[in-house]
Parts: C-alpha cells; sequence; structure tokens
C-alpha cells in the first residue's frame, strides 16, 4: 500500500528524485504548485479522499502526504 | 417538435503560440494554442465560425435565432450578439441576446436552444461560443497563460419532426461562493475601471493582478472532480443510459491531467472518452462543440446517438447531457 502510494506521487508530480516515507517535501525540486493540484486531484480520483489545500500545505514529509489519503 | 444538432463548425486565430517544453507542458498536454491577435475579437472569430457553417450549406436566412456564449463581448452594451446578426447578415425578424458563461457555456446553450424550439418559439438556432481569454490572462502570469487558447465555435439547432429528443437529459448546477476562484475583477461595476491595481508576484515570478483572470487551480480542479462524477449519474440515470450504452463521452477538454482524472473517478476508463487538448488548450466554452466536431471528423461511420457532453467551471458553474448527433448535416 506504501510503495503503491509513492510510486503514484511519483507520477502524480512527475520526479525523478527517488521518494521514500521520510523524504522531506521542501526539499524536492518539483514539489511546486502543479504538484501541489496534482496531489489534490490524485487524493481524490484515487482514494476518494477530499484532501484541502491547508492539510497539503502542512505536510512536511511524504508520509504526512500519505496519512491523508490512507483509511 | 424536437431540437437536433444539424452543423457544427469552429474558427480558430491564426496565430500559434508553442507552449514551453516543461513540466507544466507535459502535465498538461497543451502543446500549443491559438491565440487572437491585438484588435482581433471573440466577434470576429464568432463570424469565422458561423460563416465556415454557412459555406458548407446551411442558410443562414432560416435562422430565427442566435445565442451568443462570450464573456470577452465587445462592449459593455449593446449586446455583442445585435452586433453578429447585422454583420452576419441575418433576418429582422431573428430573436438575439448574449449570454454570459464559460465552460459550462455549451450544454446550457443547447438547454435553450431546444426550449425555444421545442416550446414552439424558434425552427432554426444559431448557437455561437466565442472567446478570447488571452486577452484576461496577464502576459506574465506564465502558469495561467499556457492552459487557453481562443477560438469560437457555430452550431446549428433545428427544429425536426421526431418524437424522440436529440438533447436530453440535461442536468444544471451552480455554486456562487466559489465565484472568486475563477475571476477577472476589474472591469464590471464592482470595480470599475481606473481602480489600483493591485499586483501579486509568486515564487515562479508569474505576475497576476486584479485586472486579468485570477484562478486557483486546486479549488477548480477539487471542484471539478467533486460536480462532474455526481451530474454524471443524475445525466445517465435521466436519460435511462449505463455506462457502456453511451457512445462517447465529450467532457469541457480543460487539461490533460483533469481529463484523466475525471475518466477514473467516473470510472469511464474503458469506454470512448474525447481527450484532446495538444492543439487548442482549453477554449472555454468552445471546448465541447470543437471537440464534438473532430471527433465526428474521426468517427465517421460510428453510429453516434448517445453522446454525453459536460461543461464545468467558472461560476462556479456546470451543466451536462445527452445529445444525439445522428442528424448533423454540416460539418
Amino acid at each position: 500500500m506504501e510503495q503503491k502510494f509513492i510510486e503514484e506521487l511519483t507520477e502524480t508530480i512527475d520526479t525523478e528524485d527517488k521518494l521514500a516515507m521520510d523524504t522531506v517535501l521542501a526539499d524536492l525540486e518539483d514539489w511546486d504548485s502543479l504538484s501541489f493540484v496534482s496531489f489534490i486531484s490524485m487524493a481524490n480520483a484515487s482514494y476518494g479522499k477530499k484532501v484541502a489545500a491547508d492539510q497539503v500545505r502542512e505536510a512536511v514529509t511524504v508520509a504526512d502526504l500519505y496519512q491523508l489519503v490512507k483509511g | 417538435m424536437k431540437a437536433y444538432i444539424s452543423g457544427l463548425a469552429y474558427a480558430l486565430p491564426e496565430h500559434v503560440e508553442e507552449n514551453e517544453k516543461n513540466r507544466l507542458t507535459k502535465k498538461t498536454g497543451i502543446l500549443r494554442r491559438h491565440i487572437a491577435a491585438e484588435g482581433e475579437l471573440a466577434s470576429d472569430l464568432a463570424v469565422q465560425a458561423a460563416e465556415k457553417l454557412f459555406s458548407k450549406g446551411l442558410d443562414r436566412s432560416k435562422i430565427d435565432f442566435l445565442l451568443f456564449c462570450t464573456e470577452s463581448p465587445d462592449y459593455i452594451l449593446p449586446p455583442t450578439a445585435c452586433l453578429l446578426q447585422h454583420r452576419l447578415g441575418l433576418s429582422r425578424n431573428c430573436g438575439a441576446f448574449d449570454y454570459n458563461l464559460g465552460c459550462s457555456g455549451f450544454a446550457y446553450g443547447l438547454g435553450i436552444a431546444k426550449g425555444f424550439i421545442e416550446s414552439g418559439q424558434a425552427k432554426n438556432v444559431l448557437l455561437i461560443t466565442a472567446e478570447t481569454y488571452s486577452k484576461h490572462i496577464h502576459p506574465q502570469d506564465h502558469s495561467t497563460a499556457p492552459l487557453f487558447g481562443d477560438g469560437a465555435s457555430a452550431v446549428w439547432i433545428e427544429s425536426v419532426d421526431e418524437e424522440d429528443p436529440g438533447i436530453r437529459a440535461l442536468h444544471y448546477g451552480t455554486d456562487g461562493s466559489g465565484a472568486e476562484n475563477l475571476i477577472v475583477p476589474v472591469g464590471g461595476m464592482r470595480n470599475p475601471y481606473g481602480v489600483a491595481k493591485e499586483e501579486t508576484t509568486d515564487q515562479y515570478n508569474n505576475i497576476r493582478d486584479n485586472y486579468h483572470l485570477q484562478m486557483v487551480g486546486s479549488a477548480i480542479s477539487e471542484f471539478s472532480l467533486e460536480v462532474v462524477p455526481q451530474t454524471l449519474q443524475y445525466v445517465l440515470a435521466d436519460a435511462e443510459l449505463a455506462k457502456a450504452e453511451v457512445d462517447y463521452y465529450v467532457f469541457h477538454q480543460a487539461n490533460n491531467f483533469m481529463l484523466k482524472y475525471l475518466q477514473q473517478k467516473c470510472d469511464l476508463l474503458d469506454v470512448p472518452y474525447w481527450n484532446d487538448v495538444e492543439e487548442y488548450g482549453n477554449t472555454v466554452s468552445s471546448s465541447i462543440p470543437i471537440a464534438l466536431a473532430d471527433m465526428l471528423k474521426a468517427n465517421p461511420d460510428k453510429h453516434l446517438q448517445n453522446v454525453v457532453i459536460m461543461g464545468f467551471g467558472v461560476g462556479l458553474s456546470w451543466a451536462g447531457g445527452v445529445i444525439d448527433l445522428t442528424k448533423v448535416k454540416y460539418l
């Protein structure tokens, strides 16, 4: 589940960096406004989760994003 | 009598702008866009699209109603539709008005046309959508400019002696609480021309101000993912169609990634679903008719009796329905 999420996130934000659960989003060059919008759409379309922009803004690591969509 | 689409044509400005080959372009799938020249207005594109339709055989003297959908009118007043009646040489016994809608505008136009025709008030409605969003967007807003292209469509809707409707199961929705997520704040009565310019520059050096289009992309995509699947359910239930019985799904062509997320969310991965933004970008109210015309040309042998359309955007406003394209003669 975590692995699938990481793969999907990598594709969503279209990054060549290797992502892990403890990757800090601010360290990613590709974590920009476009990735932001894409992540919210991915959470909705793939996980059926309505994630607010503020929640994404507060996320520090990949694990924080995962928390927003899981369960 | 029932309203059917009989002809479709579209016109694009000659000038083409290539999008930079960057992350945004890869995501949106929009490679280039047609952009109106200085002084080239939505009404000019409207005339081109309509003349194209007339040149295919539609007799303009038959038109007894003109509907014009735009957010880029020539003037505050008079209505651009009245100017178009004159420029296109339409009958003086022809009703004409503008209505201000964006991406939901085409579906609304079909609803209005159906209403006029099936209540006996009109026989031949010319529905024109035309937009020049490029004039609303700040030239240094590189996050918004690559998404939108200019263009116009002209669609002829006629009264046909049939029992079954050619335009049906229309469902509309509105949420004005989201109005500020897609807005040009200055230029109307609330903030007339001359008010102080309020400019912001984001971390990527994109400049936006209150005189130009301001879009909150995340809010718009969130809204779309919420209302489109729901409205699709209403439309299919009303039309008594199963998902697989639909011949084609032609949604508002916002951009590739939005269309893909909607396809996934609506569970339409294994059905004919139009996604073609490469050459045009988001042409607002013209995106569905342009896509319909291209789809018809690409599928000359396909029986297109049940085509689902869905528009969503500025307002916030949305609308969808089912159209029968088997009576299209002029393309």
